[in-house]
């Protein structure tokens, strides 16, 4: 049985299931990370010791700021991966999603060796500070969001890639909706770096 | 949106553009914390301002949300309409502190000698802004 309104849009929503499917997800995850950041707020506000500021925490500003790079480049290469199957560019597309999954584990290696100096080399736990039981909570959470995108990618770089050939719209179609959700955990990013590491 | 070969030709210079635009915003908001040319709320704000205008980009042209469906933002709206109360929940905590029944923190009694009028050093503590320490901090620059 063919599943309906996988392609064709839905007559009442005028979207395709999955894309609607997909942004109430997004939105549920707002919440997530909301609930988060609401603990931030509580905790920062709560406490005269919160290390504010640039360099007052001992978390590398520079390896933040190089992830972020990398994030945002790979939010570019999802968009262009997308694009370039609109122009029924399938080599081109894939190129893009490898470049994507490389940005991606590139984020999550600098992340793994920032963890290390904190951890190793400066002796710092979630139990150090609340700032660092926040911290290693916020961007844990962010990090498996990574880890579950790169998963995704390489899912539809793989054994989900023969759908191009069988129906070309519907792959399309979901690699919009994993563009989407990479494009979120790129904004959750946004924030997360001048909250937790510049301000 | 329209999305034939034509349409999406035109978007990846938008693309690419973003992309521009980012990495300069980026750039600004290390710069304007490293520099510490604002204090306190200010920085903050100045930090939020622009986390919140790269965010708005991403959502606009990478997610495509400069021309979708109702439906999406309908979703949108409602989640922000939720956002809001969730982000203002640590303001609401601070309301019952005048009714605490517990010793102000150990800074305070530090600070006051004797701990004398508990609700007032319990108040002082639990609001405690960040413009004051930030200041503090900001000095020995």
């Amino acid at each position: 049985m063919e599943i309906p309104y996988s392609v064709k849009p839905h007559p009442v929503t005028g979207l395709a299931n999955a894309k609607l499917g997909i942004w109430t997800f997004l939105a549920s995850e707002v919440m997530l990370f909301g609930g988060f950041f609401s603990a931030y707020i509580l905790l920062r506000t709560g406490d005269p010791d919160w290390p504010r500021g640039l360099a007052n925490n001992g978390l590398d500003v520079k390896l933040a700021t190089f992830n972020t790079v990398l994030l945002i480049a790979s939010s570019v290469t999802v968009v262009m991966a997308w694009a370039a199957l609109k122009m029924n560019d399938f080599a081109k597309c894939k190129k893009y999603l490898w470049a994507t999954v490389a940005l991606a584990a590139g984020f999550l290696v600098v992340k793994f060796f920032e963890y290390k100096a904190e951890i190793v080399g400066h002796g710092i736990y979630p139990s150090t500070h609340n700032f660092y039981g926040i911290y290693f909570t916020m961007t844990g959470l962010h990090g498996l969001h990574i880890l579950g995108g790169i998963a995704v990618f390489v899912y539809f770089l793989t054994f989900g890639a023969s759908m191009w050939k069988d129906e070309p719209e519907r792959y399309s179609g979901r690699i919009e909706c994993v563009g989407l959700y990479w494009h979120f955990v790129d904004i959750v990013w946004i924030f997360l770096f001048p909250a937790l590491y510049l301000l | 949106m329209a999305d034939s070969p034509e349409e999406i030709r035109k978007h990846l210079k938008v693309y690419w553009l973003i992309f521009g635009a980012l990495l300069v915003m980026t750039g600004l908001t290390v710069m304007a914390a490293g520099l510490h040319f604002l204090t306190g709320a200010a920085a903050i704000a100045l930090g939020l301002a622009i986390a919140t205008v790269k965010g708005t980009l991403v959502g606009a042209f990478f997610m495509h949300l400069a021309g979708e469906k109702k439906i999406i933002y309908f979703v949108l709206i409602l989640t922000a309409v939720l956002f809001v109360p969730l982000m203002l929940l640590p303001i609401l905590t601070v309301n019952d502190t005048p009714y605490r029944d517990i010793a102000p923190p150990t800074k305070m009694i530090y600070a006051e000698g004797h701990g004398e009028g508990h609700d007032s050093g319990a108040a002082e503590g639990a609001t405690h802004d960040d413009t004051e320490s930030e200041g503090e901090q900001t000095g020995e620059h």
